[in-house]
């Protein structure tokens, strides 16, 4: 059975974590499309897509991480991916994906990222 | 049941076990399952499971997608079966003639930002399968896919 769990997570700060699990693939993605284009209805500096419990996924789940990866910095935000299993980064190596996303390999690593962020002054 | 026990053969001899499909998208909760079978019948890795279900996925997304296939009962059919130490997925379709592995490789070197949507899916069947093969027999697009698999155990 082909399922994808979604769990959203705003701070005070206007960074959003978006922990994704399960499958996402051809018959998922547009459940993963909604989900995500409710969340960048809003204003959106940080997005993190937190990976840890996604098992699986195939172009159609890669074309939408792309896409929200467009569109929060078409908003002038960042995007980012944390918690990759090993599978899931191959994938996103094959496509060569990864060179323009952020990928952080832990929560001490992304939060230590968001502590740095939150220091820098705005960029106008 | 789907599997189907008088299993077709391979052009290289090997036995496989036939999922018939209609050209539905849908279908791809019953192609998963019958991997997850397979998989487990033959002792596969987990990991080998999830190539194989995404090469069959890639494939039967463009198939359905592009093919115009008619929805009628044994136009699309997948099969997976041992071939040595390699699983063998044969796809079959009585689309017209399409090789999809001469299909043009998308442009990687471009930034994400920049690159046109789409394309992927072939570029990552080649990458994560050892060796692809594409024949037209009679009104057939045969399609298939070999993977080297170490046993799970």
């Amino acid at each position: 059975m082909s399922t994808l769990t979604t769990r959203v997570e705003h701070d005070p700060d206007g960074r959003i974590r978006v922990i994704v699990g399960g499958s996402l693939d051809t018959i998922t993605a547009p459940q993963f499309k909604t989900a995500l284009d409710e969340v960048l209805k809003g204003p959106c500096k940080l997005l993190v897509l937190d990976l840890e419990d996604l098992g699986y996924i195939s172009s159609a789940g890669i074309r939408e991480v792309l896409r929200v990866v467009k569109s929060v910095r078409g908003k002038g935000g960042t995007a980012a991916m944390a918690n990759l299993q090993p599978s899931i980064r191959k994938v996103f190596d094959i496509v060569k994906a990864l060179p323009d996303i952020n990928i952080f390999t832990s929560y001490d690593e992304m939060d230590a990222y968001l502590d740095h962020m939150q220091r820098q002054p705005p960029s106008q | 049941m789907d599997l189907d026990p008088h299993a077709a053969g391979s052009g290289d001899g090997a036995s496989l076990t036939v999922l018939e499909l209609t050209p539905d998208i849908g279908e791809l909760e019953r192609v998963y399952a019958f991997i997850e079978r397979f998989r487990a019948a033959h002792g596969l890795a987990p990991a080998a499971g999830q190539v194989l279900m995404l090469a069959a996925e890639e494939l039967l997304v463009n198939t359905i997608g592009y093919g115009n296939l008619a929805a009628e009962a044994g136009c699309l059919r997948l099969g997976l079966g041992r071939d040595g130490s390699s699983v063998v997925m044969e796809l079959r379709d009585n689309a017209p003639a399409f090789d999809p592995f001469a299909t043009a490789r998308p442009d990687l070197s471009l930034p994400v930002d920049s690159r046109p949507v789409g394309g992927l899916g072939v570029h990552l069947v080649r990458e994560m399968t050892d060796r692809q093969e594409y024949q037209r027999d009679g009104d057939w697009n045969v399609t298939r896919v070999y993977k080297t698999m170490d046993e799970e155990s």
